[in-house]
């Protein structure tokens, strides 16, 4: 009963958290440029939580991206787990830590609040954070992308890791800021 | 905690366990090889000491810009994952 209110607190608080980076976002950006601040994928994971080679679960859900500057950007995404039968949601900084301007591969770091509807396997905590991300086809199919994520729980100290594949659905927000 | 600090704990553990899928990768098919050596090269250069330095070095400025409304986006694969 108690994990169970956690757990409706912890969404309750990334819901908040996403809510709140929008009206801060809404206001700093102009609705003009190709420059979006802010972008929309749907995605899949493959998630593994020990040494196998076959994937512990499967996850489809959404993810969000808000580039605030060269390094630096939030991040959050709301996942279900085909398998296990769990919601999943993330948020939190990341920074770039490869060439800013290469648009076709990418490392960022960073480190993540997440809850889920599954404490027991997924705890509410903060998550040390590294993704690898990585265009394919980036003339042709500029929306898709592939990666690989790394995610360290602080308290749990488990580490998770997934493939990832994701098709942007939705960008806007574009920033008038300098390029 | 400084944003080195914090850099250098996510570059820890969450970075070897994408090393360690990628191995994986490249060990059940091995025709990935080279795309795999060539990502591998390119998160140990992420990754180092020398470079996390100098991009936390960078991050207080575009903190300011950010907090005087001043975007700058960048269109970063990772941000996608």
């Amino acid at each position: 009963m108690r994990d169970r209110r956690e757990s409706r607190a912890g969404w309750d608080l990334v819901l908040g958290v996403v809510a709140i980076c929008l009206l801060v976002l809404a206001p700093m950006a102009q609705a003009a440029g190709s420059n979006d601040v802010v972008k929309v994928y749907a995605g899949v994971n493959g998630v593994w939580f020990d040494d196998d080679a076959a994937p512990s679960d499967f996850e489809l859900g959404v993810h969000g991206r808000a580039s605030l500057s060269e390094h630096l950007s939030v991040v959050g995404s709301t996942w279900y787990g085909l398998e296990g039968s769990y919601f999943l949601g993330e948020v939190g900084p990341r920074v770039t830590v490869t060439d800013v301007d290469d648009t076709a591969f990418s490392i960022g770091l960073g480190i993540q609040w997440r809850a889920s509807s599954d404490p027991t396997r997924r705890p509410e905590e903060l998550a040390y954070d590294a993704a690898l991300g990585w265009r394919p086809f980036p003339n042709k199919w500029k929306q898709f992308v592939v990666g690989a994520r790394g995610l360290y729980g602080v308290e749990s100290n488990q580490l998770e890791v997934r493939a990832a594949g994701r098709w942007e659905i939705w960008s806007g927000f574009a920033a008038g800021g300098a390029q | 905690m400084t944003l080195l600090q914090l850099l250098a704990l996510a570059a820890g553990v969450p970075a070897s366990g994408i090393v360690r899928l990628i191995e994986q990768a490249k060990y059940l098919n091995p025709d990935l090889a080279p795309l795999a050596d060539e990502w591998l090269g390119k998160l140990n250069a992420a990754v180092d000491q020398s470079n996390l330095v100098d991009v936390a070095s960078k991050l207080p400025a575009e903190i300011a810009n950010i907090a005087g409304g001043r975007l700058s986006p960048r269109d970063s694969p990772s941000g996608a994952i």
